[in-house]
């Protein structure tokens, strides 16, 4: 990652996108949150709901690996079918945390 | 001799004692002799008992001393024998010894009576004995004993001793005077010897003392005669009778003579050359006639023997006797000749040499004058003299100052300045910087300009004076001046050629303007197809007759130095578009794309000149698209670097033509070059258009470049713009122009024309004005009647009062014409100008509220009358006149910048993404968190955005629905339907088929696809807004 293509990419200063990222990042574990209680309630709409909103987030700043995976996991919750989606999530959670660091949270 | 003798000496002592003794024998007496002091010169002889009786004693002894020194006393007194009778009764003869008449002793015979004692004498004795401590009776015993003698007898006897003892003292003294003779004789002869000895001794003695003297002088001589002989100086000694008495070795060499041949001369006929002997002889003859005293020193020559002079340098002294007289001369001498010589040659070399440095110096034209501590001149050359119309024999020892003070005519700079720094220099002892002068040596002579130079001298003769030049500067003077003419007549040219220009381009493109106007006036009627075709054509010639025109006089402007550049605050972003945007007719019939590409970093501000920037792309992008056929032409814009308040632009226009040949590259920037001959056929163009782009771009500090690595061509465009400090954001609020009345002014009924026609096409009220001087009053009285004017248009180049002019005076607050009518005062004006003209700035100051180029686009003209009427109606009526003028750019610009969006996007973080970067682009965004917000917000004051962003998934309400709600919404509302409605966008991560047209059935305009990026926004803003 890094951090001053993924900036320019957005034409912004590279303060102004590790903001965005301290807010991405605190959304997102929220969003995580939701999206394991809905995996664990066995609740398709809420996962896809909660996938949908971390896979837009994240690939509008660039996140392409976090995307790639929020995606799948919003497909999964279309489609109804919510096998391997805890184990996927686990691994969003690790992103997000790698993320964390990244910025220096 | 034999007076002196005692009688000892003369008498043999021994003789006379045996004489004594007989006698004394014989006559029975008692004898002595004594000496004249009294001293026994015999021993007694035949001494009778009484008297040694009586000297027994010691008393006696004396008595009878006393008694003898008595009677000799007695005896002497008398000087003849006699008989005395002693203390004792005793009779004595005394006779005195007296040889030659001297006494020399006495002789006692005595001791004897003449008589047998009487009884009375015989009384005395015994008295005596008494007296003497004698007993009486032995000495009267001895009495009787005493003899008698006749006194005749002792007499006689006495007196026959006597002459024996004189014989014998006769005898003896002249015995004693031979001995004594003798004595002496020998004495003498002794003497004499002892005399002769010592007289040998000392005569000896003196002798070596003499030998040794002479010794010491025959050294000293020889060491003087060596110091004579060796003396480099010649030593003359003359007498008084003119002959040489000595001569050193030294004389002798240099008169040429042995000295034996010199000594006893006579100097003054021998030795000294003949012209000078009278003189040197006469001063001699005074000389040892006393009458003189000798001359230190003096220079006479001497003749040698060869013949030959030598100079010689004498000291004379005066040589004396023991007298005082005086004997002659010592001369002493040194032979100068060689030292004379050189000093000839010195001299005259130096004479040569010092003439040489006067013809340099007088034949210099540098003038120059040799002062003193106190500024008296010490000398001048010709040159000077010229100048200042001086004499040197004049001025020598005069003050320079004052000599030529009148002289000059005006100093370079302010006199005072003048004296002070010059008099500084003198107290500081310095060199003076030069200055200039300017002479006049005399009112009929031509005057000079001079450059003076003054400096000190600081060693030598003349220390502390000064050395001062004055260079001839006249001639360089006068160049100066030709020059400084010529300078004026070059900018004069200058001038002229500007303002030739200036005029040139009115002339030109007011005819121009004309051409092009009518011809779209003429497209507005009904015309068929041909004529259509027709009048397109001669449009399009006009304009690019126009640029051509453009071309040449930007050209010629920049080879005169006369390009000026604007600064005013525009948006790059919507100038990329505009260009765009212009270039897109020009490709109609080739398929080519025209793309333009925003960089984000874009700021939405900066400072610049837009017109020229706007050339100089379109210039560019004009070139794309002479040269290519089909596929696509880019612009990109972005910033490629920042420093301090700036930034640098970056264009770069991508074609897929024909490209450019590798060689070709640079030349292509030169003026009059294309790629080739045949280009200009073909494409046509000036070839003027590149190198002007180019040195445009230099002047803005960037540059233009060409890459070609194939297929198609890259151009390049560097510049320098300032960033802007401020984004002044206005509400825009459009605005009908339906029933406006605008005033309309230019000198030239043509543009007039045109001006009318394209504003009762939006249905405006129009009064068109030719003079400039009717401009207020018409306002005035529009005002007065109740019908005021809602706008002014005004041409700035107008003869009389100019477009300026007219504007100030309306904004004038203490016209008395405006009469305080605010509403005047504050109308908004439009300024119209050539596009030559970099006037916006001024037009800003003058109080215009916007700014047109010509030639006119309607559609601008349109946007600006809105936004400039608008402006005022919504805030009423402004006391505050003075603000930013809005040009073609910035009524976009503001539009653009006073654009308030609706983001309606539930994700913060994609909210907060999406709103930075709408921000940054200039654009005022309100956030709305969901669908229901997003009606809320939207329907609480529809009248605050002129667009929706729709996020379509969101909690709530999504996008979709919140569309319905607020079309529903609005349709209820909404009367006037000069408010458009609002556009809605929708904010899609995909783009499929279905996807739209629900959008479009939910009364959404368009779309974008996630994430936004700011071109596709502006794109869409364009679109819908613009």
């Amino acid at each position: 990652m890094n951090l001053r293509e993924l900036a320019e990419n957005l034409g912004l200063e590279e303060d102004e996108y590790l903001e965005l990222i301290g807010l991405f990042v605190e959304v997102g574990t929220t969003d995580l949150d939701k999206l394991q209680s809905a995996i664990d309630e066995g609740n398709a709409e809420d996962v896809a709901k909660a996938a949908h909103s971390l896979k837009g987030a994240s690939g509008n700043l660039g996140l392409m690996e976090f995307f790639q995976i929020a995606k799948e996991i919003e497909e999964k919750g279309r489609s109804g079918l919510l096998e391997g989606a805890a184990e996927v999530t686990q691994a969003l959670k690790e992103r997000l945390k790698a993320i964390a660091e990244f910025a220096g949270q | 001799m034999g007076k002196l003798m005692p009688l000892q000496k003369l008498i043999d002592l021994d003789e006379l004692q045996a004489i004594q003794n007989s006698f004394a024998g014989t006559v029975g007496t008692s004898s002595v002799i004594f000496s004249p002091e009294g001293v026994p010169l015999t021993r007694f002889s035949n001494p009778t008992g009484f008297c040694s009786l009586i000297q027994s004693t010691d008393e006696g002894k004396k008595r009878c001393f006393q008694c003898f020194m008595e009677m000799s006393r007695k005896a002497l007194k008398l000087k003849e024998s006699k008989i005395l009778y002693c203390f004792a009764q005793a009779g004595h003869f005394v006779a005195p010894i007296i040889i030659d008449g001297v006494h020399k002793g006495t002789m006692f015979s005595g001791q004897f009576i003449p008589q047998e004692f009487s009884p009375e004498q015989l009384k005395d004795i015994e008295k005596l004995a008494g007296e003497i401590k004698l007993d009486p009776g032995l000495l009267l015993e001895k009495a009787r004993d005493m003899r008698v003698v006749e006194e005749d007898v002792v007499w006689n006897y006495s007196a026959l001793l006597c002459q024996i003892v004189d014989v014998l003292a006769k005898l003896g003294a002249q015995k004693a005077g031979l001995s004594r003779a003798k004595d002496e004789l020998q004495k003498a002869r002794d003497e004499l010897e002892i005399r002769v000895q010592e007289r040998t001794a000392e005569l000896k003695q003196k002798i070596t003392e003499r030998k040794q003297a002479e010794k010491i002088v025959r050294k000293e001589r020889d060491i003087a005669q060596k110091y004579f002989d060796i003396s480099g100086v010649m030593f003359v000694v003359i007498d008084a009778d003119w002959k040489v008495r000595l001569i050193n070795r030294k004389g002798c060499e240099i008169l040429g003579y042995r000295e034996e041949d010199i000594i006893g001369k006579d100097w003054f006929s021998n030795f000294l050359p003949e012209r000078i002997r009278d003189k040197v002889m006469r001063a001699f003859e005074s000389l040892t006639a006393g009458d003189v005293e000798p001359v230190e020193y003096h220079e006479n020559p001497v003749l040698t023997k060869s013949g030959n002079e030598r100079v010689i340098s004498w000291h004379n002294c005066i040589l004396r006797d023991e007298e005082g007289r005086i004997q002659g001369t010592l001369g002493s001498g040194e032979d100068i000749t060689g030292r004379k010589q050189a000093e000839e040659a010195l001299r005259e070399s130096e004479g040569k040499y010092r003439s040489l440095i006067d013809d340099v110096l007088d034949t210099s034209d540098i003038g120059i004058f040799i002062l003193d501590v106190e500024f008296k001149v010490i000398w001048i050359n010709h040159a000077t003299e010229k100048y200042f119309g001086l004499k040197r024999e004049d001025v020598i020892g005069k003050d320079k100052r004052q000599l030529i003070r009148k002289r000059i005519k005006n100093i370079f700079e302010d006199p005072e300045t003048f004296k002070q720094k010059v008099f500084a220099t003198y107290d500081n002892n310095t060199y003076i910087e030069n200055f200039e002068c300017h002479v006049l040596p005399d009112e009929e002579q031509e005057e000079y300009w001079l450059e003076h130079w003054s400096q000190p001298i600081r060693s030598g003769l003349y220390k502390g004076g000064r050395i001062e030049h004055y260079s001839d500067i006249t001639r360089r003077k006068q160049v100066e001046i030709e020059l400084q003419k010529a300078k004026q007549g070059a900018e004069s040219a200058n001038i002229a050629k500007s303002e030739f220009l200036a005029n040139m381009s009115h002339e030109i493109r007011t005819p121009m303007n004309a051409v092009i106007g009518f011809t779209d006036m003429l497209l507005d009627t009904d015309l068929d197809k041909d004529q259509i075709d027709y009048a397109k054509t001669i449009r399009g010639s006009g304009n690019a007759l126009l640029s051509v025109i453009n071309d040449v006089l930007d050209f010629s402007k920049i080879e005169a130095g006369e390009m000026d550049f604007e600064e005013i605050g525009f948006d790059p972003e919507l100038l990329a578009y505009d260009v765009c945007e212009l270039i897109s007719p020009r490709v109609q019939p080739k398929p080519i794309e025209i793309l333009c590409r925003i960089g984000d970093n874009l700021p939405s501000q900066v400072r610049g000149d837009p017109g020229r920037l706007r050339q100089i792309l379109t210039n560019l992008i004009g070139n794309a698209t002479k040269f290519t056929e089909s596929g696509e032409i880019e612009l990109a814009l972005d910033i490629e670097a920042e420093k301090d308040d700036q930034v640098k632009l970056h264009a770069a226009i991508r074609d897929t033509g024909i490209g450019i040949p590798k060689d070709k590259l640079s030349t292509i920037f030169s003026p009059f070059q294309q790629v080739d001959g045949s280009t200009t056929r073909k494409y046509g163009g000036t070839g003027l258009g590149l190198s002007i782009c180019k040195k445009m771009s230099e002047i803005m500090r960037g540059d233009v470049w060409a890459e070609s690595p194939g297929p198609g061509s890259t151009f390049h465009f560097t510049a320098w713009l300032k960033k802007a400090e401020d984004k002044e954001v206005r509400r825009f609020t459009p605005v009908s122009l339906t029933g406006r009345k605008v005033l309309i002014i230019d000198d030239n009924q043509t543009n007039l024309d045109i001006l009318t026609h394209l504003l009762e096409l939006v249905s405006m009220r129009v009064v068109a004005l030719r003079n400039s001087a009717d401009v207020v009053p018409t306002l005035g009285n529009a005002f007065q009647s109740g019908d005021p004017f809602d706008s002014c248009i005004l041409d700035i180049q107008m003869p009389g009062m100019s477009g300026y002019d007219v504007a100030k005076q309306i904004r004038n607050p203490k016209s008395s014409i405006i009469n305080h009518q605010s509403s005047i005062q504050s109308l908004p004006l439009l300024a119209l100008s050539s596009l030559m003209e970099r006037n916006a700035r001024k037009c800003e100051e003058a109080g215009f509220n916007g700014f047109l180029n010509k030639p006119i686009r309607r559609e601008k003209l349109y946007r600006m009358l809105e936004r400039i009427i608008g402006e005022r109606e919504v805030e009423g009526k402004k006391d505050k006149v003075k603000e930013k003028i809005i040009t073609q750019y910035s009524v976009r610009e503001e539009m653009k910048h006073s654009v308030r969006i609706l983001l309606a996007e539930d994700n913060s973080v994609n909210q907060k993404l999406a709103k930075m970067m709408l921000t940054k682009a200039g654009y005022q965004v309100e956030v709305a968190n969901n669908g229901k917000e997003a009606v809320e917000k939207y329907t609480a004051s529809p009248e605050n955005f002129d667009l929706i962003f729709m996020d379509i998934q969101m909690p709530e309400m999504d996008g979709l629905a919140a569309t319905r709600e607020i079309r529903k919404q609005s349709s209820i509302n909404n009367q006037k339907s000069t408010i458009k409605k609002i556009p809605i966008v929708a904010m899609t991560a995909h783009a499929m088929k279905g996807d739209r047209e629900r959008c479009i059935e939910a009364g959404m305009d368009d779309y974008i696809t996630k994430p936004i990026k700011r071109g596709l926004v502006f794109e869409v803003l364009e679109k819908w807004v613009f």
